[in-house]
């Protein structure tokens, strides 16, 4: 290594940047850390609320179901009450009109 | 990868916080390029700043401690080249231009110092940074040669003539102890 090669090593050593460079710097990941943090807490109020919407909306609609199928278990019920006796209603009168054909 | 710079990134990769102790350990490193690029302090600060800001962005795709100090330098050299074509801030110019620059108490030869700062000063921008490199950092030509993306041969001859004309340049400015440069 020359002189010149020398004096450039010496001209050009590291240096320190002021004292509270670093904490300028976390300022500035903090700042940018932040939007993300808030983006992600907006997203998680949203799904949650999203799924809370949607097992309440699920819920109701199973209760409804429900109700549905119980009216529709009745009404067969009831249909099928109904056809028995006016089967039952239907051969009395066969009967009593072969018994009494006039 | 080093263990002490990969729980460094680890760290920080859980929890920002510990990125202060990257951003400790290589500040003089990424600040002293652009200051020794720029000779303002103010300057260099803040482009040393914009650098760990889009370091810690980027922190996850980091794969060694070599990579690191390899992405940093390469971060900052480009900062400057590209601040210095954006705002034609000390962009190639005679060194007649260039102010006188404190010379530092660590030289043995004040003037002389004062005289060479402003002569690297005057180099255009990848000859200045092929310098920076060489002598702040110690860098090998080969690894000069990846940090600014240019072929090895170029960088050979690049500091070859820029030393060249260092000592022309100082010659010229008639430094009293140019005779012991040859």
């Amino acid at each position: 290594m020359d002189r010149l090669e020398e004096e450039l090593s010496r001209c050009l050593r590291r240096e320190s940047p002021s004292l509270d460079f670093t904490a300028r710097v976390m300022k500035g990941v903090r700042a940018r850390r932040r939007p993300v943090a808030l983006w992600r807490r907006w997203a998680l109020s949203s799904a949650l609320a999203a799924s809370l919407v949607t097992g309440v909306y699920i819920r109701h609609e199973a209760a409804e179901r429900a109700r549905a199928e119980s009216a529709k278990s009745q009404l067969i019920l009831s249909l099928q009450i109904a056809s028995s006796k006016i089967n039952k209603a239907r051969e009395a009168v066969i009967r009593s009109a072969r018994e009494d054909p006039l | 990868m080093k263990d002490a710079s990969k729980m460094l990134v680890r760290a920080a990769l859980e929890d920002p916080e510990a990125f202060a102790a990257i951003v400790e350990r290589y500040k003089a490193m990424v600040f002293s390029v652009a200051y020794h690029f720029f000779q303002n302090r103010g300057l260099a600060e803040d482009l040393a700043q914009e650098v760990f800001l889009e370091l810690y962005r980027r922190l996850d795709r980091l794969e060694s401690d070599v990579h690191l100090a390899f992405w940093l330098r390469r971060a900052i050299s480009n900062k400057c080249i590209d601040y210095a074509r954006r705002s034609k801030v000390n962009s190639d110019v005679a060194l007649d231009a260039v102010p006188e620059l404190p010379a530092e108490a660590v030289s043995r030869d004040p003037l002389l110092a004062g005289r060479l700062r402003r002569a690297v000063q005057a180099l255009p921008k990848r000859k200045r940074l092929v310098v920076i490199l060489r002598f702040q950092e110690e860098l090998e030509l080969a690894e000069i040669a990846e940090v600014l993306q240019m072929p090895l041969n170029t960088v050979k001859s690049t500091l070859h003539r820029t030393l060249s004309l260092l000592k022309k340049d100082l010659r010229k400015e008639g430094v009293p102890s140019l005779e012991a440069i040859h």
